[in-house]
């Protein structure tokens, strides 16, 4: 038998300022930790896998970005691609201008907060379905209007006198470490949202929005919160996409593929929890970049791999690889014990 | 006044499309974004019938919509029928998957290339009023796109299948207590409007470049379409159809043609926030109801 037993919360214990479950994510992030440094470390042993890591890296950033306001704060959000994509598009833009990166990245964040803010205030209050639409339609505007103004390609320009004052690396390993720290850096950001009143109300409004707008949840503000947080997250991603290639091309950056993999990275590991995009990324970027590299020459073989990765989760793992493996230990150890 | 007129014929067309999605969005409430890549699979088939036979594309539609009827029928089971009972969330995830599946997989097949299957219909044409020139083409999209809604608008209102859908998409628990095979109806509609779609599809590529990418404003308008006539309404559907098709004359007329995607895009974002019910539409189905 195995019945979930909720445990008891004592008197003063619901009434200091730790809520339950707090604890599991602070695990969570001593996992995220593990994961992170073992990537580094294998990256370190094999320098020929530091691109690769640091592509995984950038996509757990996009999935932590899903998860925040997907995973966690409830509305179904399949445009992620958007703040990824004006990022990445501010960034190179303003380098082939001589803009020093510093300076682009930080703009390239600013307009992606920006964006996120107009159409948080004009979506959020759509009821889920409709949301979900709307903020599929988001990349595909912005990607209309880039291609009207003429970017095409947006090759990112090589010359000899890059340093590191302009956040240039010639090594990917480089790349990898900064990212690492900034998906520990959103980890952190996520356990803390979690465990905080903001997450209280993100779970309310995502086990049912009416109800928490009934009790007195301010469910768009704080929608509004999650959507913006999000889109740092994306634009983290973008960040370390726009180094990582060399060339920016709007129908891939801002196509729904890209939100497919946030979806993917996400929902595999397990959305609503820290480590969820972690662990998913860990898995799926390093097997599809390797497999499209060795294994065949096909083009666009990891998209198909992402489609049927997300279909089979969706159909048959809709809960992901954590919280499934999380609850078999569990019941494991409840039946031991008891 | 040619705008209207063309607006007019084109909007058939989408009316066709959004007619499909209506049905399985606002009768039977399933949410399937890779509706428009249905579509995309007709605009391909249409294209390789046509290189195999040389056959008048436009005879070839039929074979088309047929062949993708049997396509929809056959991916219901494992596919589909699972996600119904699953809500919203997994219907939108899972059909996001098919959608850049079924793209990715073209792509592989095809090609980034365009396709094009001819016709000299598309260029030749007749004065239908006083200054306003239509091609053939477009007159026979605009007639099939009549056809294909009465047979349609017949087969839900005057066959016992009509009945039955009606009759599930009001109350499933009920339907099945009155014999309905649910899933039944639920496949054969699933298939009309994969059947519909390949259609649409394959009348939209006539003429028409087409590249993996080409469904991309279809993803949209079938979405534009039955929200703007108002979910849940067939008629709904004619009017959304034909707003969309004046809209997209006057502002390719009036705007640069690489924003006219982006322009109904954002008619479509505006028309959300504004009036989400649509002209003729049932503000109660948007809220709930997942399964």
């Amino acid at each position: 038998m195995t019945v979930t037993q909720h445990r008891p919360v004592t008197r003063e214990k619901a009434a200091t300022r730790k809520l339950p479950g707090v604890g599991r994510s602070r695990r969570e992030l001593l996992a995220v930790v593990a994961l992170v440094v073992v990537v580094v470390v294998v990256a370190l042993i094999s320098p020929d896998m530091s691109t690769t890591a640091a592509f995984t890296m950038t996509f757990v950033l996009l999935g932590q970005s899903w998860n925040l306001i997907s995973g966690l704060a409830g509305p179904l959000a399949l445009g992620q691609a958007a703040f990824f994509g004006i990022t990445d598009f501010t960034i190179l833009v303003l380098r082939t201008h001589g803009v020093n990166q510093y300076l682009g990245i930080v703009v390239g964040i600013v307009a992606s907060v920006l964006l996120a803010l107009i159409v948080g205030l004009a979506t959020l209050r759509l009821p889920g379905f409709f949301f979900a639409i709307a903020s599929l339609m988001v990349p595909l505007i912005i990607q209309a209007v880039i291609l009207y103004f003429g970017f095409f390609q947006v090759e990112r320009p090589f010359s000899p006198e890059d340093t590191p004052g302009d956040f240039n690396f010639n090594d990917p390993f480089v790349y990898l470490c900064i990212a690492a720290v900034f998906v520990l850096v959103a980890a952190v950001v996520t356990m803390v949202v979690k465990g905080r009143r903001m997450g209280r109300y993100f779970q309310a409004i995502r086990e049912n929005p009416r109800a928490a707008e009934a009790s007195g949840v301010p469910t768009f503000r704080y929608k509004v919160y999650a959507f913006l947080i999000a889109a740092v997250f994306a634009s983290l991603a973008g960040t370390f996409y726009s180094q990582l290639t060399f060339v920016f091309d709007p129908l891939d950056a801002f196509d729904p593929t890209v939100s497919v993999q946030a979806l993917v990275v996400t929902l595999v590991g397990g959305a609503g929890t820290v480590l969820g995009p972690v662990l998913g990324g860990v898995i799926i970027i390093p097997l599809t970049q390797l497999a499209r590299t060795y294994l065949f020459q096909l083009p666009g073989l990891d998209q198909i791999a992402y489609a049927v990765l997300l279909l089979a989760v969706a159909l048959w793992f809709p809960r992901g690889a954590y919280p499934t493996v999380a609850r078999a230990l569990r019941n494991r150890k409840e039946r031991r014990c008891g | 006044m040619s705008i209207v007129v063309n607006g007019i014929l084109i909007g058939a067309l989408w009316a066709v499309l959004g007619l499909g999605k209506q049905l399985i969005l606002g009768v039977l409430r399933f949410v399937n974004f890779a509706h428009a890549s249905f579509a995309l699979i007709g605009m391909y088939v249409l294209y390789v019938l046509w290189n195999a036979t040389g056959i008048n594309p436009f005879i070839l539609v039929v074979p088309v919509a047929v062949i993708l009827g049997l396509l929809g029928l056959a991916i219901e089971r494992p596919l589909i029928r699972p996600l119904v009972a699953r809500g919203q969330r997994a219907q939108m995830i899972a059909t996001l998957a098919l959608l850049t599946l079924i793209q990715a997989l073209l792509n592989l097949g095809f090609g980034a290339a365009g396709r094009t299957t001819p016709s000299d219909l598309t260029t030749s044409g007749t004065t239908l009023l006083p200054g306003v020139f239509v091609t053939w083409s477009s007159l026979l999209v605009f007639g099939f796109a009549l056809v294909a809604f009465g047979v349609v608008w017949l087969l839900l209102n005057r066959t016992t299948f009509g009945l039955q859908v009606l009759a599930t998409s009001q109350r499933r628990d009920s339907a099945v207590y009155c014999g309905i095979n649910v899933r039944r109806v639920y496949g054969l509609a699933f298939a009309l409007t994969i059947a519909l779609a390949g259609l649409v599809g394959a009348l939209y590529a006539i003429g028409t470049p087409v590249t993996p990418t080409s469904a991309t404003p279809l993803l949209v308008l079938m979405f534009v379409v039955p929200i703007l006539g108002g979910l849940g309404s067939i008629p709904g559907v004619l009017i959304g159809g034909v707003i969309v098709g004046i809209l997209q004359g006057l502002t390719t007329s009036f705007l640069p043609p690489q924003l006219e995607n982006a322009i109904i895009y954002l008619i479509f974002v505006l028309v959300l926030m504004v009036r989400p019910q649509g002209v003729l539409g049932n503000a109660a189905l948007l809220t709930e109801r997942s399964t």
